[in-house]
């Protein structure tokens, strides 16, 4: 080999390297460790640098959770290295991942506190800005409501748990995990009577049979779809089954792709289960030991109606292969293909979700359809024999549901509904009996109904503080639930963000945030995995920590005197200890690093973890790892152990000896989990004369979300720099549109002008058009519909009725993508 | 605030860790490594497993991801994973959204 051949072993010592040269001689060490790691080798000890300091942090979007190491210089980030040592990502990152450090420095980061006064923002004091809330709630605390995030680290989410409901007594809390994981909750508490996944990653490297319902996960999640295409690399044969409305980069390495109409998918589960019960290759010994049979109702309710297996069969009969393919669009042969699969002992089946199924006006019906499948063909229970929800946000998981941030949770899995849960979370939180307030608070799309609807009118929420989220630009129907609150001059907007956003556009007060590693945190990914973090770098100006805001304005509220900040011997619901023993008053800034506030947080918090067998272990134990599953037990030696797949025997302690398979959380209370009938229904909203296409929204490989971080790093806006419309070629011809032209899509509730991108990266049928939502100048939100699941209140951002037409003016932007 | 402006710095040299899989094929494999190893900005490092470890040199982040693209069209690479990047310079980079853009 030529001259420009090293290897990592023959790095010498830094003093004699000039900067790039050492650089180069880290970036092959890295790439040696990875590659190692993946090769099944010891990785080689990486270049010793004595001026940076790398240490660990799962990556700040997606849910999969993966880890990087963060290379720290002078107080700045400058570099990324995927983490070799994270089981989730074995040292590779996607194209965000890599960029992740720099969505800290955007120009415009938000540094100081600002208050609108006579329609103008002024810089105010991180005093005045706390007494301003604080007063803002006392005025009205049942009209106050919080608005926050599956990006909320744990101890953020449960820190504004415990103001509002342990302090206040107002259940008005919910994330935005609302809009993209609700259905799954739903599904999962409906079939096995607890939420979240069964199984985890580990599945992927074992099925021989990958399904994708709605999801492309090439650019959703595109680690753990490399981490699949590794192992047909490898020479391992895995068949990889794409259902989709539309063909995307996930198509491309599809054996079959299968094309259905919108809310289709429902017929198509049930012609799957109708196959197997009609072919009798259904697993008869696993439903016979472990499941039991329910239908949804007229009400839709999450509890359903039992029914008898002979009724589970009727209910299926119409589902004819023919039948299905009349509803879908997808070849009978195909339908019967996937039948034949299903009923297949040979073969290990994986199936995986995302917002395809979750954004879905029957969410929760047609994730229990495909729970439901699996159960009865017993393609469930083995590694790689599973159904799994991947969620989109890094803890969603974690903060939104096990934390338990909406309106109807109490931490740990437990409902504010239950007497007796209300009493064990009372009981943790030293509170008086009664605190806490038993009806569930609204839901995000309630909430947001009521913060835009003058007060007069039945608008009773005024305030609205809102954490680590963007819901002016990713809520649904925007126009009505969020732009409409202009105008309204009793509404008060609190938004605490890193920067300028279409919410803070409508802010009253703007609290500027401290970002991923300028704080310390705890995530939880997709497949039950705690992961923690260290600040690293400070924040700029004088941005803080959320957490710390949330304490700040509960210590206000505790020196005007509202009695809600008090536990039941008057002591201060935040309280924090010294190693000596001393308080320490974190609410004061300049104090709020003298403790582990994290630390403390997730210790209390912990003790909530153990109803639902969702157990943590100490904090200090996730400092040492790259995130540990749940449940996480102690053994003997005093180690800890976490688990991979739960309620098999073979992995979850929590099994009883010698069960197999032990549902231990059945909502029938006999170790079964419940296979549902659900009926195909039509979609709220379909395409007419007056709107005859389709609308679906979704995301992009180099975007994350509504754009506020990626948007900010000139290499994922250059590649991805505006959004656009994709169309089919022949409806786009028939229209004499061309490529690069600027058009008109006009909802029932919006219209906007956007650049069409014909046969571009995905390829929508006919009759259907596509647009990303992560462009804050091209707010596709203004147009889809707020229709939700009536079990998950989850919104259908998948499909609304919209008409196309000629844009009043010429496009100045390129057409589509760059890439 | 202004959601308008735009800031570009002066730029620090930009270096990526980066793995390829080659071609099975000998010959083809052969003339990738050539390729690669030819590149004044490629540094060629070792062979681990299925892997060859590449760094990539670049003057600035637009030229690093043009790079990137090229490796992946090199004959005989069948893929290439970014695995570290190492930005001293790039954060100069960041800008805010470009947010009020009008359509002319």
């Amino acid at each position: 080999m030529n001259t420009n051949t090293v290897t990592a072993s023959s790095v010498p010592a830094v003093s004699g390297l000039d900067r790039r040269r050492f650089l180069k001689h880290a970036a092959l060490a890295s790439a040696a460790a990875v590659a190692a790691t993946r090769s099944g080798l010891t990785p080689p000890a990486q270049a010793v640098e004595t001026d940076t300091r790398w240490d660990k942090a799962p990556c700040r979007f997606c849910g999969t959770g993966c880890h990087v190491e963060v290379g720290v210089r002078d107080g700045k980030i400058v570099g990324i290295r995927g983490d070799a040592k994270a089981e989730v990502n074995k040292g590779l990152l996607c194209v965000k991942g890599y960029h992740v450090g720099m969505i800290l420095y955007g120009k415009d980061r938000l540094t100081q506190p600002m208050l609108r006064r006579n329609g103008r923002m002024e810089v105010i004091t991180w005093d005045e800005a706390i007494d301003v809330v604080a007063r803002r709630i006392l005025a009205a605390p049942e009209r106050f409501a919080v608005y926050g995030s599956g990006q909320w680290t744990v101890a953020e989410g449960y820190a504004s748990q415990k103001l509002m409901k342990a302090g206040l007594a107002n259940n008005h809390i919910e994330p935005n995990a609302r809009l993209c994981m609700a259905s799954a909750v739903t599904g999962y508490l409906s079939v096995y009577g607890v939420d979240e996944p069964a199984g985890c990653y580990d599945d992927l490297d074992t099925c021989d049979v990958l399904i994708l319902w709605g999801n492309n996960m090439a650019e959703m999640h595109p680690v753990l779809f490399s981490r699949i295409l590794e192992r047909r690399n490898r020479g391992e044969k895995i068949r990889i089954i794409d259902f989709s409305t539309r063909r995307t980069r996930t198509s491309e390495f599809a054996d079959d792709y299968l094309e259905f109409r919108p809310q289709s998918d429902l017929a198509i589960a049930n012609g799957i289960a109708h196959l197997l019960i009609r072919s009798g290759t259904y697993s008869k010994e696993f439903v016979e030991k472990h499941c039991a049979f329910k239908t949804d109702t007229a009400e839709h309710t999450l509890d359903g109606r039992p029914i008898s297996f002979a009724d589970y069969c009727r209910e299926l009969e119409a589902y004819t292969p023919e039948k299905v393919e009349e509803i879908s669009g997808v070849p009978a042969e195909k339908i019967r293909m996937l039948g034949e699969l299903f009923g297949r002992k040979d073969v290990r089946i994986t199936s995986v979700w995302c917002m395809g199924m979750n954004q879905h006006a029957r969410g929760t019906n047609i994730n229990r359809l495909v729970h439901g499948i699996h159960l009865l063909s017993g393609h469930w229970g083995r590694p790689g024999d599973a159904p799994t929800s991947l969620t989109g946000q890094p803890s969603a998981c974690g903060t939104a549901r096990e934390v338990g941030t909406l309106c109807h949770l109490l931490p740990g899995g437990r409902v504010v509904a239950n007497p007796e849960h209300r009493k064990q979370s009372e009981a943790i939180w030293n509170l008086p009996e009664g605190r806490l307030n038993p009806k569930p608070g609204y839901h995000t799309v309630q909430l947001f109904e009521k913060f835009c609807t003058a007060t007069d009118k039945g608008g009773d929420i005024q305030t609205l503080f809102t954490q680590v989220t963007n819901p002016g630009q990713s809520l649904p129907n925007l126009h009505k639930l969020f732009k409409s609150k202009q105008g309204l001059e009793d509404k008060f907007l609190i938004v605490c963000d890193v920067y300028p956003t279409a919410t803070t556009e409508l802010a009253d007060l703007i609290l500027p945030a401290a970002m991923w590693v300028e704080k310390n945190g705890i995530y939880g990914n997709s497949e039950r995995r705690t992961q923690q973090w260290f600040r690293m770098v400070r924040p700029p100006g004088n941005a803080r920590d959320d957490c710390w805001m949330t304490i700040a304005i509960a210590r206000r509220l505790f020196e005007l005197g509202h009695p809600g900040m008090k536990d039941k011997e008057g002591k201060f619901l935040f309280t924090f200890k010294n190693e000596k023993g001393e308080e320490v008053p974190v609410w004061e800034w300049e104090r709020y690093y003298d403790v582990n506030v994290d630390r403390a947080l997730f210790e209390e918090y912990r003790l909530f973890t153990r109803l639902k067998h969702k157990d943590l272990a100490p904090y200090d134990e996730y400092v040492k790892a790259r995130g540990l599953r749940w449940p996480v037990v102690q053994q003997a030696d005093g180690s800890w152990r976490e688990t991979k797949f739960r309620f098999m025997e073979f992995d979850d302690p929590y099994v009883k000896k010698g069960a197999g398979i032990q549902f231990y959380h059945s909502v029938t209370k006999d170790d079964r989990a419940q296979v549902w009938f659900a009926p195909y229904e039509l979609p709220p909203e379909v395409p007419d004369a007056e709107y005859p296409f389709w609308l679906g929204t979704g995301r992009v490989l180099e975007h994350w979300h509504t754009g506020t971080m990626t948007m900010r790093v000139p290499q994922l806006r250059n590649a991805v720099p505006h959004s656009y419309v994709e169309m089919h070629p022949s409806d786009a011809a028939e229209k004499g549109f061309k490529n690069g032209d600027l058009v008109k899509l006009k909802t029932r509730r919006g219209e906007l002008e956007l650049p069409l991108w014909i046969s571009g990266r995905g390829h929508p049928p006919r009759g259907s058009v596509f647009v990303p939502f992560f462009d804050e100048r091209i707010m596709i939100n203004d147009l889809t519909l707020d229709a939700v699941c009536p079990v998950s209140k989850e919104p259908d951002y998948k499909k609304c009725a919209v008409d196309v037409q000629r844009g009043s003016q010429r496009s100045a932007r390129p057409p589509g993508p760059t890439i | 605030m202004n959601r308008r402006e735009s800031h570009v710095s002066p730029r620090d040299p930009v270096v990526g860790g980066v793995l390829v899989r080659l071609a099975d094929d000998p010959a083809h494999r052969q003339a990738a490594l050539t390729t690669l190893a030819e590149h004044p900005a490629i540094t060629l490092g070792e062979a681990i497993g299925d892997w060859w470890t590449l760094a990539v040199e670049a003057e600035n982040a637009s030229e690093g991801r043009d790079l990137h693209s090229w490796i992946a069209t090199v004959p005989g690479v069948d893929w290439v994973e970014v695995v570290s990047v190492h930005f001293e310079g790039m954060a100069e980079e960041a800008g805010p959204s470009p947010a009020v853009e009008v359509m002319a």
